[in-house]
């Protein structure tokens, strides 16, 4: 039954090719029930799988490379790591595409926007089910190329196109990372292989580890959005919202957390390695979370909170903990899918993201103010909802190994508690700013925001059996902390929640006006003033360089040696041209000449 | 008859053909003195023919082919230039420009 694990690839593969192909001849009915069909087809393969399949079966399709020593099959695996995320990403994907039926319903971009979700989901696939680091690679690529089109969806908006643009760039420095990490791999290992690499991790020395795991985290950083390279997903806002829900915060952003995971065992390698994801994980969900407490922007402060959500997992797999930190990203998947999409159903029916414009919503859309709610709940750590379990799980771990990784982490909690419900206080409560009517969104969208309101309380429950379910990777281990010192790390934690969202609800519903702290809160509004930095670190001596480069190297030398070309031929022309004088007898004279010479030399016996 | 014979009959043959073509003015002449070189060289590959029949002869026709080609190529060209110039010199014709 491994053909399984083919049919979920094929079904959103064929729903890409077939709209890119025909999706202007299509009717918009049948394709908004075909697309999300299709990703159905592809979960309901994966489910089937996860019943049937043993962990490591394989499916092998075809060689794929084979160059001198390189030999790379198309194949595809299933192991407790892929199907977690297979799972996830094919039924937080199935949701999405329904709710994208209501949320895209009136575009004129339909067909596109459905072939390029498809082929997304195709990608992601892809990039989880793939056994050896050069398709994983395609796959990473092909869920980067999706992110940029469609980021860039509604590309006649200037901010748009430039957020699209911006993503593939910033990408672009962490792929150079990831390659060059597969390039130094291969010149050790000869194998690119995941279970090949994982047995052998030892035959690495530490600082070749070293160097192939951070080369490898550039690579992550850059889709995860992690400090430094972070700076594209505020901006990939610009998308449509389903489209942030997906790839921008329950799926395609985790890949790097998701690559990290399958090749702890060179991570574990180097403690110094682990050390950098690790510091670099949770000084990006502080500093994120901090900038989300300022934002007025309904989906910035989500993106914001994804961004930090997205440290907290690094911060797990880093201290060690790989199913801790696989853990959040599970439960991540459905309250930040569902904070989008319930976002995504306010700025429906307001038409706008600004939260200062909202207000009061809660009597007119009760559907999305109880799943909104559930989804706070979520991330912020109250017990009983996912986000407590897995975020609890990350902090204990991390309480073990660094106790300021813990103190950070659980200042952070604090401030997620505090922003998400600044958003809800804003957008929920106190009276309508700005807006005369406002109507609860159709069924299509709400019956899955209910379904992920359902998960995302549910999913933290069934925590042992995923943890054991991850031990059977063979590299994946929790440390044990005494009942006595977790139970205090949650008290902890859980009234640093309370006290965020007790802050919020006193600013925000008994005060109704922010506080102002003026420098601090200039700094966070300004984000830090990153992207001025980097403006001018490096964008602007590129572009002046590249203008350098423009009028010499470009004007000079390749215009120059085009332009010069052709004046040779010229110039040559003329000088022959001498020879054509109009006389008969002059051309006859040079073909006696032509013949007396090649008679001599044939006299000569030279030819 | 001498072989030799031949071959010195085609030489001057074509030597005068040669020496008509750069000494004469007139196109006419010309074309009639490049004719008469062309026969001294199938003269001369008629007495190759003896001993080497089959490939030889293959050339003499080809040669015979270009001399009746140029012919009617170039009797043309001279009819026409004398048709617009009224006479056909090689002056006449170094002034043409196309």
């Amino acid at each position: 039954m491994k053909a399984l694990l083919g049919l979920i690839i094929l079904f959103p593969a064929f729903g890409a090719l077939f709209f890119v192909l025909f999706g202007r001849l299509l009717s918009k009915k049948l394709i908004s029930w075909l697309s999300p069909s299709l990703v159905g087809l592809s979960f309901i393969a994966s489910l089937a799988s996860f019943l049937t399949l043993k962990s490591g079966s394989m499916l092998y399709l075809f060689p794929w490379l084979s160059v001198g020593n390189l030999h790379v099959d198309f194949a595809l695996l299933w192991d407790p790591l892929s199907a977690i995320m297979t799972l996830t990403v094919s039924g937080v994907a199935f949701l999405i595409h329904i709710y994208s039926v209501g949320y895209m319903g009136e575009d004129p971009g339909f067909a596109r926007y459905f072939a390029y979700l498809n082929l997304f989901t195709f990608s992601m696939l892809l990039l989880v089910l793939s056994p050896n680091l050069p398709m994983m690679f395609v796959g990473w690529e092909g869920v980067g190329l999706c992110s940029y089109l469609l980021i860039g969806f509604w590309f006649e908006k200037e901010t748009a196109a430039n957020a699209g643009k911006k993503a593939f760039i910033v990408n672009r420095i962490g792929d150079f990372g990831f390659l060059l990490g597969i390039f130094l791999l291969f010149t050790i290992l000869k194998d690119l292989n995941f279970s090949y690499i994982n047995s052998h991790a030892q035959v690495l020395s530490p600082a070749m580890a070293t160097a192939v795991a951070l080369l490898l985290f550039l690579g992550a950083t850059g889709k995860s959005a992690q400090i430094p390279l972070y700076i594209w997903l505020p901006d990939a806002m610009e998308g449509p919202t389903p489209v942030s829900a997906l790839i921008h915060a329950a799926t395609m952003v985790t890949a790097g957390v998701y690559m990290v995971s399958r090749l702890f065992p060179v991570y574990a390698r180097s403690g110094f390695a682990l050390d950098v994801v690790a510091w670099v994980g949770i000084i990006t969900a502080f500093f994120a979370a901090t900038i989300a407490l300022v934002q007025n922007d309904i989906k910035k402060v989500l993106a914001y909170s994804t961004i930090s959500q997205i440290g907290y997992m690094f911060a797990g797999v880093g201290v060690g903990a790989v199913s801790a930190g696989m853990f959040h990203l599970f439960t991540h998947a459905f309250f930040k899918s569902l904070l989008f999409l319930a976002a995504g159903s306010v700025i429906h029916a307001l038409g706008t993201q600004d939260m200062r414009k909202m207000g009061g919503l809660r009597k007119e859309m009760p559907v999305t103010f109880w799943v909104f709610l559930i989804a706070a709940l979520a991330i912020s750590g109250i017990p009983g909802f996912s986000g407590f379990f897995s975020k609890d799980e990350i902090l204990a771990q991390a309480f073990a190994k660094s106790r300021a990784i813990w103190a950070i982490g659980v200042i952070t909690a604090g401030l997620t508690a505090f922003y998400m419900f600044r958003l809800i206080f804003m957008t929920f409560y106190g009276k309508p700013k700005g807006w005369q009517h406002a109507h609860e969104s159709p069924p299509v969208m709400t019956v899955p925001m209910i379904i992920l309101a359902f998960f995302s309380v549910v999913a933290g429950w069934i925590f042992a059996a995923f943890h054991h379910f991850l031990e059977g990777l063979g590299y994946v281990r929790l440390r044990e902390l005494a009942p006595s010192a977790e139970h205090i790390l949650v008290a902890v934690s859980v009234s640093l929640a309370l006290i965020g969202i007790g802050v919020a609800w006193w600013v925000y519903v008994r005060r109704e006006r922010g506080l102002n702290f003026g420098i601090i809160y200039r700094v966070l509004a300004g984000k830090y003033y990153v992207d001025e930095f980097y403006d001018i670190l490096f964008v602007t001596p590129y572009t002046q360089g590249s203008r350098v480069i423009n009028r010499y190297f470009d004007k000079g030398i390749i215009d120059g040696a085009v332009e010069g070309s052709g004046k040779i031929t010229m110039e040559g022309g003329k000088l022959l041209s001498l020879l054509q004088t109009g006389f008969i007898k002059d051309y006859g004279l040079w073909m006696a000449a032509g013949v007396i010479l090649a008679l001599t030399l044939a006299i000569r016996g030279v030819l | 008859m001498n072989g030799y014979g031949i071959l010195i009959l085609a030489s001057l043959l074509f030597a005068g053909g040669v020496a008509g073509f750069f000494l004469k003015k007139d196109l006419l002449t010309m074309l009639l003195s490049a004719e008469v070189s062309l026969s001294g060289a199938i003269l001369a590959l008629l007495y190759f023919a003896l001993s080497n029949p089959t490939e030889v002869r293959a050339g003499i026709i080809a040669v015979l082919t270009v001399a009746a080609a140029e012919v009617a190529v170039a009797l043309a060209s001279v009819a026409v230039v004398v048709r617009v110039k009224g006479r056909a010199t090689e002056k006449t014709v170094s002034e043409m420009k196309g």
